[in-house]
């Protein structure tokens, strides 16, 4: 059973409403990720479990007991906010100590409770330090401090490395999902970040417009994309519509596209670093012919833009530059590598 | 939800407790009768009339306004040029100057126009109006240097350089540079300056004269005899002066005047 | 060079302070201390300090002042809360009303008062109108009409101060001290009164020496028998033309501003150090 469950809400900021009938599920002791761009209504689920946020339909449970109206300090939940929001008139001792004090636990326990929070996140000789003389990581480890120290069920983040430079977030991601999984907590964890999303979670929903698009282990979603916009977020560029023809998919052009599904309009997708150049202009299954338009060099391999009668595609290859401008290509979609969404477009007249 | 509620209940209380006399004065100010009532009885302007026509509150309009614009004007021409050497320069003594500066505000009103009165009228020759001019301007000093010396701590003044280094003279340089980018600061210390001067009861309690007597000691020394709409009208047209000046800034010159 | 050109800068405001301000001041003070054969004595001051008129004029004084700062911030706390966090056109609009009453002359706001709290006056005709009482109350010329004056009189300065610091207070701030298991009203005990002190020690600092220096207000609303400080001085000056006792109240007027002012600096300095770590 689900620890954490949001049953058709609907909430938002007054008459903003940003989500509509939303649901998801969070089994306990995952790590599940909400992934989106900004406005696509993560921090709003996030934010409604934690309570800042009044659901104006539908239910919220937590181990199912229904919490949609409980208050914020009842639910019991740690939050890791954005900014850290730690409190700036205090010292890290008391920061980390504060919710402690509210739980009347007695002063030898919180000292040692506090103490050993402190050396797990790394932070210990820090306890009289005010949190504007820390720097950024520091902050946020005390932050995770904080809402750890509670022993808390459930631990709920919000873009918890944002503020972090390059090195830090990698480092601090791997510090977050070592203590989650030690403590067996279940955790919510917003972001934008497609790779810290996918190197931390259990599971990674795909939001977007106040929907979930796709929620999965980080590697289906990776692999197997169920629409064209979580395709296009993990990385599936080149897009090809193809419509079924006398029990054969075939694109604008002609080409013909081979594969299982049975809808009648659909769109062959694949990587850039999966489809394959060849020279010259070659017909056959799942190929297109095409000119080069641009050619870039990134480092560890070329890249081709390449113009076809289906649209332009973009090509990774090895760095080698083996084409020029205006080159003749045939562009090739590998069939183990090319994958069919539904096609979503309306039809337009030709 | 409901805590907020009970949060707006006490602020909107708060604010008929601020604002709230001050309304109903406008309606005495308006009665047919010399009785002070609310509702007003009748409607009349004649408190109005009597305020506009009442000798001494012409005079003391006079004036307050001329005493309170000369004051600031003066607090301004010496304020100024010390908030600028203390927000440019570093030197030693520095937190001594600018605590002299400030000292007068450890004065309070009432004290400094009593000093004024023992101590300093008789030696220029007995005049209050001057009197009263010191008075305002020392009221008023303190309080340019605190405005326009943080108008002035946000100003670059490497651009007053950059026109030094262009060829200007150190005073056309400082009206080139400083003075345009601290404008509206210095605009809104002068009208604030001007509207506390203005409304200050305390420095004229000693220094007045019956033939020079500031708006607020004649209006005072009115409701000790009687108390009628009269004072309610002048009232009003006090109050009526500050908005107008705090529209006019506001959308005249984009200035909200703050304390 | 420098110092030629900071001299002169400096030199025309100096120059006018001693002589308009320093000087006259000081002269007030020194005579009280040095009687008639020029030495320094403090007699004067024990005769003054020996009449329970002045002694209970100046405890008045302090008291009617303490009263207002602790119900300004009381009220001011809440009521800045709730201002700091309205919509950016609603904020404008309470801060300039609470700025409108700050720029009108304190005689304006005490006669409101009088017109209100007067035997003939709103209230009283209200009251005695509806049959709740047969004969009018005497509020006004007590120390509640002066208490009442004062609050509303400085009750801004406080909401002001207040209002700047609570803005920059982040609400994130609650909701993480609620997170941890505050009620909202433990919340914000916990995290905005400690991190609004600054404004509180200011506010209360223009509100106490303000209350102990008024003069309208307590001359308006005040009665022969509430005299305070400021009035006793006018008293003593322009009615008994007693010019000894009359410096002597003026000196012990600064004393408690310069007083009032240190207490309140010190205070701000070592919450800052403390809170400066």
């Amino acid at each position: 059973m689900a620890l954490l469950e949001l049953k058709n809400v609907s909430a938002g900021y007054g008459k903003n409403i940003i989500l509509k009938d939303f649901c998801i599920d969070i089994e306990e002791g995952k790590l599940v990720s909400l992934l989106g761009s900004s406005g696509c209504g993560k921090t709003t689920t996030l934010r409604t479990m934690a309570g800042f946020i009044d659901v104006v339909k539908g239910q919220f449970l937590f181990d199912g007991q229904d919490y949609t109206r409980t208050p914020i300090h009842k639910r019991g939940f740690g939050y890791v906010f954005q900014s850290y929001a730690l409190f700036p008139h205090l010292s890290v001792f008391d920061n980390v100590a504060f919710g402690l004090k509210r739980r009347h636990v007695n002063r030898t326990e919180i000292k040692e409770r506090v103490t050993e929070m402190l050396t797990r996140v790394g932070l210990s000789g820090f306890e009289d330090r005010l949190p504007a003389d820390m720097s950024g990581g520091q902050r946020q480890r005390v932050a995770l401090a904080r809402a750890l120290v509670l022993k808390p069920r459930v631990l709920l983040m919000d873009e918890p490395l944002s503020n972090l430079d390059a090195r830090l977030r990698v480092e601090m991601r791997v510090e977050i999902r070592r203590l989650q999984q030690e403590m067996g907590i279940t955790a919510v964890y917003v972001t934008h970040d497609q790779e810290e999303c996918f190197s931390i979670s259990d599971q990674v929903a795909i939001m977007n417009n106040g929907r979930i698009e796709q929620m999965d282990t980080p590697m289906h979603i990776f692999n197997y994309p169920v629409n064209e916009f979580t395709a296009r977020f993990v990385g599936f560029e080149n897009f090809v519509p193809v419509t079924l023809e006398n029990g054969r998919y075939v694109s604008a052009s002609g080409t013909v596209f081979e594969t299982d599904k049975t809808a009648p309009r659909l769109k062959a997708a694949c990587r850039p670093d999966d489809l394959q150049l060849l020279p010259g202009h070659e017909g056959g299954i799942m190929r297109l012919r095409g000119e080069i338009v641009v050619a870039t060099f990134l480092g560890k391999q070329m890249q081709y833009l390449v113009h076809t009668r289906e649209g332009d595609f973009l090509v990774n290859t090895a760095a080698e530059a083996l084409y020029a401008p205006h080159d003749p290509v045939t562009v090739c979609f590998p069939r183990e590598k090319t994958i069919f969404t539904l096609d979503e477009t309306p039809v337009t007249a030709p | 939800m409901k805590k907020s509620r009970l949060l707006l209940v006490l602020t909107v209380l708060t604010y008929i407790f601020l604002v709230g006399p001050m309304l109903i004065m406008v309606g005495t100010s308006f009665s047919s009768t010399a009785a002070v009532s609310f509702p007003p009885t009748g409607f009349s302007l004649q408190w109005y009339e009597k305020a506009f026509t009442l000798p001494s509150f012409q005079r003391g309009f006079v004036t307050s306004l001329t005493v309170s614009l000369i004051g600031t004007v003066l607090a301004m021409l010496l304020g100024i040029p010390a908030a600028y050497a203390i927000n440019k320069y570093r030197f030693r003594g520095k937190a001594l100057v600018n605590g002299f500066f400030l000292s007068p505000t450890l004065v309070p009103a009432l004290v400094l126009g009593f000093a004024l009165l023992r101590s300093f009228i008789p030696r220029i020759g007995g005049s209050v109006y001057l009197g009263l001019v010191v008075g305002y301007t020392l009221i008023a000093l303190p309080y340019i240097i605190r405005t326009t010396g943080s108008a002035m701590s946000n100003f670059d003044f490497s651009i007053e350089e950059a026109a030094r280094s262009l060829g200007t003279p150190a005073v056309p340089a400082f009206f080139l540079t400083v003075i345009p980018n601290i404008r509206s600061g210095l605009i809104s210390a002068f009208i604030l300056a001007f509207i506390n001067s203005f409304n200050d009861v305390s420095i004229g309690v000693f220094i007045s004269s019956p033939g020079t007597m500031t708006l607020p000691t004649a209006m005072q020394s009115l409701i000790i005899g009687r108390m009628d709409p009269t004072i309610a009208a002048a009232s009003v047209l006090l109050m009526l002066m500050t908005i107008l000046l705090m529209t006019l800034s506001e959308k005249l010159l984009g200035i909200k005047l703050r304390r | 060079m420098k110092k030629r050109w900071l001299l002169t800068l400096f030199a025309p405001g100096v120059v006018f302070l001693v002589l308009c301000c320093a000087w006259p001041v000081l002269r007030i003070v020194l005579q009280t201390i040095y009687d008639d054969t020029g030495a320094v004595s403090f007699a004067g001051y024990a005769s003054l300090f020996g009449k329970s008129f002045f002694r209970n004029s100046l405890l008045r004084t302090l008291r009617l002042s303490a009263i207002t700062t602790l119900v300004c911030a009381v009220v001011g706390i809440p009521v800045s809360f709730y201002i700091s966090r309205l919509a950016e056109k609603r904020k404008s609009l309470a801060i300039s009303l609470a700025t409108f009453p700050l720029l009108t002359s304190a005689i304006v706001r005490s006669i409101c008062w009088i017109v209100l709290l007067g035997k003939k006056g709103v209230i009283n005709n209200l009251l005695v109108g509806i049959g709740l009482i047969d004969k009018p109350l005497s509020i006004l010329y007590t120390e509640t009409s002066m208490l009442i004056g004062y609050i509303q009189l400085f009750m801004p300065l406080m909401l002001l101060s207040l209002v700047g610091v609570m803005e920059s207070i982040d609400d994130e701030l609650l909701q993480a001290a609620q997170t941890l298991g505050c009620p909202p009203i433990l919340a914000f005990a916990k995290v905005v009164i400690p991190l609004s002190v600054s404004g509180l020690i200011t506010g209360g600092m223009l509100v106490f020496t303000g209350t102990m220096t008024a003069y309208a207000t307590p001359n308006l609303l005040g009665g022969t028998k509430t005299k305070v400080l400021s009035t006793l001085l006018d008293q003593y000056a322009n009615v008994n033309s007693d010019w000894v006792s009359a410096s002597m109240v003026a000196a012990v007027m600064i004393f408690f501003t310069v007083l009032v002012n240190v207490l309140f600096t010190q205070i701000a300095n070592r919450l800052n150090r403390r809170q400066n770590g």
